[in-house]
């Protein structure tokens, strides 16, 4: 519900920290002036960007604009994509991740991914859930292993549903259920972040819902980053938004704000539906 | 997302029964002033209504967050939207309230005049008819809501009694004018009070069975 | 009632010129299913053909003659035995003429030939084999010194020809194999029962040899064993961690594009050209010892090499991005990413093309040719460096050969390694079967 008096764009490029910004103790990852190029082609123009701690901050705008490739630079996963080249500064705990002395397979230990598609591991539940802490020694005996399966799936909501058939295959289970494997599996590794690429996308709506009601819980034990689509499950889910267009970052601040009194007229279009 | 949208919901109805609450206590306060000739008492009710007023406020942002947020449907939409509406009805009696302790605290401090029984009669079905309303509402008991709008012909006979009665008595005793005409606002103000108990009874038939029943009476006679 | 329209609509499809296009599509799509069954039959009944012949021919190699004779054990043969110490009696037993024993026991059954040629043919109606057969025997148990006993000795090729109706015997003498005195002989051997066909266990179990009664094709599939051996210890590591290289690792570049391109092209490369280069690098430079199935191992190697990569690559590629990016996203380094998820996943795939690769390898004649492996081997190879030849190089040989009862064993040998393509094609087969996963 933008007031007519909405400010148009030329403010967003104000002083940022001021307008939206995350309170100190609370910053958890921060982007600052993050560019990314693919080739010659830049899809992400200069972004300072806050993820908060205990918090779900949803990054919302139409197709293209550049939200996946950036969430993408927070665990350094454009590092795997030939051609792509990252500028700017980002920051875990006020340490750069780009560091000599980050290493990135840690890094990515700390900071979790979801993907849009469903894609466990062809191995039995167990084994998907188990995998992480085993590659980072975080697990040694069997009961070690137990148990942080055990509480991974009991966290991602899915230890009632699989607790006798953690033999069978991670793709033996509907679309929902996979999902929800693959957060437990993030989850094991007990990152400090989580990033989620549209996680929801590939589900039906009850899926979805559950999702949701997963995400929300979750934001009490990680810092949740989640891109979307869909402005609908932003405004459910998260505490703070990030609205994107054309690679740029037009808007973020507290949800409750963005929804009901954007201070951009781009966010008050998109968000009423008016964009495109 | 249900269960997050229930515990918005449930946030809201807290605080639309606080300010339920309040008016009925209000209400119950400036009408003990009345009977009770006590001027003290008649000058907190002012000061109790800034809360219902500060409720409303509140109430306001959360269903404003609520639509935003939560973009509610089918019944959740009615529930929200009857949770405004009956705010702002609850505010008013809260008004209501705060003027018949104003004529209270003047019958207070002129000579006594007898109250007709019609009064004591609507000042308790008008205070009735908003539990009721209220109870409706909490329990989405369409019934009671029904009995509520029921009442109204009766609130209506009751004032008009009040009104006839005082009308003869200023013609009897014109040296108590103040007081005569003051319970005829006060007869006014209860039945307004009336009126929007019934409101809050068509509120909760519209969230209970999806039916719009307002103004039924005149919509059937007009078509 | 159809309304004008419909009746314009629905009349469109079924008006005269509409109905004649169908009935041309269907005529068309008629014949095109005729030709691609009379393709398939065509195909089949070559296939037919092919496999009856080799069928005929070859069937005959798993069944050979045997002729029974009273063999006397002769005492005096062994005589020196008697004095010798253990350990030379034991070599004595070896050098032992039993080719007498023979000539004695097959002079028995006829003893009204005189005539020094004459004897000299009746002898060779018995295969030389039938020597060590009984120097076997006798090792095996000493106490038939001295006795007599009727004992089954193969028989010469000629005569298991005849019985197999290899000779005409309305051809004039001359132009036949055996003599008119030798097929009398046989005759009366057959009217004794003396002659009997048994599963020829030794076209399985023995080398290759002269005499074709005892030639078989152990020699040969041992040294395939070998050379296979060697060609899959180079091939697959070099392969398989080729082809993870280029599809992991590998920066897409000209470089690599140049790579991808040649290993292509070699996979086309005649295999002969491979034998030229064995025989450049590996004998004449490297020095090498040839016919062994060291060289024709490496030399096959090199052309299984790019079949290997390109099936493993194709392998690898079919493990869905998704999976890797699972793993990444994890923590995993890309080299666990390769361990733990690529390569159990793409290793069916690579086996499957491994085998397939093997079976090629398996059959080729061409460059083992050019590196020498075409040498008459009589003895079983017992390591890559011994001298040996391979079953299609066998075959080559036999088929090479002037003695019409070579035929029936060069057939036999097609069909055991036919066998052995098969079942090799068959397991690949079956293992892209059974591991196939679904993602």
């Amino acid at each position: 519900m933008a007031q007519p008096s909405a400010v148009p764009e030329i403010a967003a490029h104000a002083p940022k920290p001021a307008a939206g910004a995350a309170n100190g103790s609370d910053l958890k990852m921060r982007a600052e002036g993050v560019r990314v190029f693919y080739g010659d082609n830049e899809a992400v123009r200069g972004v300072d960007l806050d993820i908060t701690r205990d918090a779900v901050t949803a990054l919302i705008g139409p197709s293209g604009c550049g939200k996946s490739t950036l969430l993408r630079c927070f665990n350094r996963m454009n590092d795997t994509i030939a051609g792509c080249r990252v500028e700017g500064e980002i920051l875990l705990d006020g340490a750069s991740i780009y560091d000599e002395a980050m290493d990135v397979e840690q890094l990515r230990a700390r900071v979790g991914m979801v993907f849009q598609k469903p894609n466990p591991f062809p191995k039995s539940i167990y084994e998907n859930v188990a995998y992480g802490p085993r590659i980072h020694g975080l697990a040694r005996s069997r009961s070690e292993f137990d148990e942080v399966v055990e509480t991974s799936l009991s966290r991602a909501g899915l230890w009632n549903e699989v607790k006798d058939r953690l033999d069978e295959p991670g793709t033996a289970l509907s679309g929902g259920q996979q999902q929800r494997l693959c957060i437990a599996r993030a989850i094991a590794v007990e990152p400090e972040v989580v990033l989620m690429d549209e996680p929801c996308s590939a589900l039906d709506p009850i899926a979805t819902a559950r999702i949701e009601e997963l995400i929300y819980e979750l934001r009490g034990r990680y810092a949740i980053a989640i891109v979307t689509h869909n402005m609908q499950q932003a405004a459910r889910v998260s505490q703070r938004t990030a609205f994107f267009h054309l690679g740029e970052l037009v808007e973020q601040g507290p949800t409750e704000e963005i929804f009901t009194n954007p201070r951009v007229q781009r966010t008050s279009d998109y968000i009423t539906g008016r964009y495109g | 997302m249900s269960r997050l949208f229930d515990e918005v919901i449930e946030g809201l109805r807290t605080d639309l029964f606080r300010m339920g609450g309040r008016a009925e206590a209000i209400l119950a306060k400036s009408l003990r002033a009345l009977w009770e000739r006590d001027v003290e008492l008649a000058g907190e009710v002012a000061k109790d209504d800034v809360e219902i007023d500060r409720l409303e406020v509140a109430i306001d942002e959360g269903v404003l967050k609520a639509l935003a947020l939560q973009a509610p449907v089918a019944e959740d939409l009615r529930e929200v939207l009857a949770v405004k509406m009956i705010a702002v009805d609850l505010e008013r009696v809260g008004d209501l309230a705060r003027n018949i302790a104003r004529c209270a605290h003047r019958i207070a401090t002129h000579p006594e005049v007898p109250f007709p029984v019609s009064l004591d009669t609507l000042a308790r079905a008008s205070q009735r008819v908003l539990r009721r309303s209220l109870d409706a509402f909490s329990r989405g008991d369409a019934d009671l809501a029904r009995s509520v709008m029921d009442e109204d012909d009766a609130i209506d006979a009751a004032q008009d009694e009040v009104v006839q009665s005082m009308l003869r008595a200023l013609e009897r005793a014109p040296q108590s004018a103040s007081q005569e005409v003051d319970i005829i606002m006060i007869a006014k103000h209860l039945e307004r009070v009336g009126d929007h108990a019934t409101n809050i009874a068509e509120d909760v038939i519209l969230v209970a069975e999806a039916r719009n029943v307002k103004h039924a009476k005149k919509l059937a006679k007009s078509s | 009632m159809t309304s004008p329209e419909e009746s314009r609509a629905g009349s469109r499809w079924s008006s005269p010129r509409m109905r004649q296009q169908l009935r041309r599509r269907h005529r068309a799509e008629r014949r095109f299913r005729r030709a691609s069954a009379t393709a398939i039959a065509l195909a089949m009944a070559g296939l037919a053909t092919l496999l009856t012949s080799i069928l005929w021919n070859g069937l005959g190699s798993f069944r050979t003659t045997e002729l029974r004779l009273p063999i006397h054990f002769d005492p005096a043969v062994f005589a020196e035995l008697r004095d010798l110490p253990p350990a030379e009696a034991e070599r004595a037993l070896a050098r032992a003429d039993y080719g007498a024993l023979v000539r004695d026991a097959i002079r028995g059954i006829f003893p009204d030939v005189e005539d020094r040629r004459a004897r000299r043919a009746l002898q060779g109606l018995v295969s030389s084999g039938a020597r060590s057969e009984l120097r076997d025997a006798v090792r095996a148990d000493r106490g038939l010194i001295g006795r007599t006993v009727e004992w089954w000795v193969p028989a010469a090729a000629d005569v298991d020809l005849l019985r197999k109706g290899g000779v005409d015997r309305s051809a004039p003498e001359a132009d036949r194999r055996l003599s008119d005195r030798e097929i009398a002989w046989i005759d009366a051997l057959e009217a004794e029962g003396r002659l009997r066909a048994v599963f020829a266990r030794g076209f399985l179990r023995s080398g290759d040899s002269r005499e074709p009664e005892l030639a078989g094709i152990w020699g040969a599939v041992v040294g395939s064993f070998w050379t296979l051996l060697v060609t899959l210890a180079i091939a697959f590591p070099l392969g398989v961690s080729a082809a993870i290289y280029l599809e992991e690792f590998a920066p897409r570049n000209r470089a690599t594009d140049l790579i991808e391109v040649n290993i292509n092209n070699l996979a086309a490369v005649p295999s002969i050209v491979f034998g030229l280069l064995g025989l450049a690098v590996f004998l004449n430079f490297f020095h090498l010892p040839r016919s062994a199935p060291l060289v024709g191992g490496m030399t096959l190697a090199l052309m299984t090499l790019p079949t290997i990569i390109i099936t493993g690559r194709v392998a690898i590629q079919a493990v869905p991005p998704s999976i890797r990016e699972a793993a990444r996203g994890l923590g995993a380094s890309p080299m666990q990413v390769v361990g733990h998820h690529v390569l159990p996943l793409a290793l069916p795939g690579i086996l499957t093309g491994t085998i397939i690769g093997m079976a090629r390898a398996l059959g080729e004649t061409a460059p083992l040719l050019m590196i020498g492996m075409v040498a008459f081997i009589a003895d079983v190879p017992r390591g890559v460096t011994d001298a040996a030849t391979t079953l299609p190089v066998q075959i080559f040989l036999w088929a090479d050969s002037p003695e019409r009862a070579f035929v029936e064993k060069t057939s036999g040998a097609i069909l055991v390694l036919l066998g052995f393509l098969i079942s090799m094609n068959a397991t690949a087969i079956w293992m892209r079967r059974r591991f196939e996963t679904r993602w």
